[in-house]
């Protein structure tokens, strides 16, 4: 039987995994370390690029999985379990007065320049992020978990605690903002 | 990649996607977690232990269970001698009276009626009060 790279590394996490829900340590530090910057990235865009607290709450967030792994069940991938126990603590932790959290619902758009030149990448990252900063936070975020993490939408939708439908409904309009704002970059208007 | 889980899969998807930020290093950052799972499990350890019971603890909770039981085998036993001593009872005072001057007279089933509500009732109370002790 032939494996390709990706399923072997699914059959090493799901192997890390049995082990670590059997108590082994060191197969949860190969989780840990597998799984640590989609964690930790996901918590700096959460706290708008505070990469101190990120790393904080990934911490928090990895030993909460490790204290209550055995409640995992693998209906979800492990990711997705992470995720929305990052995005837990994060909300728990910006319930207190000092860091409010406003999802708003509109936001100023800040278009990025139309007329400059679309062909280094690091120009396009930087023109995609400033079009997000332009979204309000819940479409950021969708569009975050969708396409920055790799989730789908069912899974991104369990992880930010929505509704599919509605999941769904703020990726259409995140992406038809964004349409709009990256369209020097964006090969179907270049067709 | 075409990962049919990933949602969208046009041209300005991928350049969503390929706009991701590079992964992170991990530069001590899986070390410095499992420090802090040890410290966690450690703490967490004798919180989480249930507390053994002691055999007599364990022993006191049979025989209050056993009692319980019992006394309701003892109520049911009274309950249906109750019944067969009263129809027992009604017999008797049939049979012995002077020249039938006691009978029992069923002629009709509605006046049964009576009867049959005031057993059911009893039945429900009793199948209720059994269900919420259970």
């Amino acid at each position: 039987m032939v494996f390709d790279e990706s399923e072997r590394v699914e059959a090493a996490l799901a192997a890390w995994l049995a082990r670590a829900r059997a108590g082994d340590r060191k197969a949860f530090a190969r989780l840990v370390g597998a799984h640590q910057s989609r964690v930790r990235l996901q918590l700096r865009r959460l706290a708008r690029g505070d990469a101190a607290l990120a790393d904080d709450l990934a911490q928090e967030t990895f030993v909460q999985a490790w204290l209550h792994l055995h409640e995992f069940r693998g209906d979800a991938r492990l990711a997705t379990w992470l995720h929305r126990i990052a995005l837990t603590r994060f909300l728990q932790h910006a319930r207190r007065p000092a860091l409010p959290v406003e999802w708003r619902d509109e936001a100023e758009v800040d278009a990025p320049d139309p007329g400059h030149d679309p062909r280094p990448a690091e120009g396009m990252s930087r023109d995609v992020e400033r079009a997000l900063q332009s979204l309000s936070e819940i479409q950021r975020l969708a569009v975050v978990h969708c396409f920055h993490l790799d989730l789908s939408h069912a899974e991104a939708a369990q992880v930010l605690g929505l509704p599919l439908g509605t999941l769904k409904s703020h990726l259409d309009r995140a992406k038809t903002r964004l349409r709009e704002l990256l369209q020097a970059w964006n090969p179907e208007s270049a067709s | 990649m075409n990962d049919p889980r990933l949602p969208g899969n046009d041209a300005f998807d991928n350049l969503l996607r390929g706009s991701a930020p590079e992964p992170l290093r991990d530069a001590g950052f899986t070390a410095r977690t499992m420090a802090a799972v040890e410290r966690a499990a450690r703490a967490q350890s004798p919180q989480r232990r249930p507390t053994p019971l002691a055999p007599l603890a364990i022993a006191r909770a049979l025989a209050a269970e056993q009692r319980r039981h019992d006394a309701q085998a003892r109520l049911w036993r009274w309950a249906i001698a109750g019944i067969v001593a009263g129809w027992l009872l009604m017999v008797l005072a049939v049979l012995v009276s002077p020249e039938g001057s006691v009978t029992i007279d069923l002629s009709t089933p509605s006046q049964l009626f009576p009867l049959c509500a005031t057993l059911a009732a009893g039945a429900i109370w009793l199948a209720v009060r059994e269900w919420r002790s259970a």
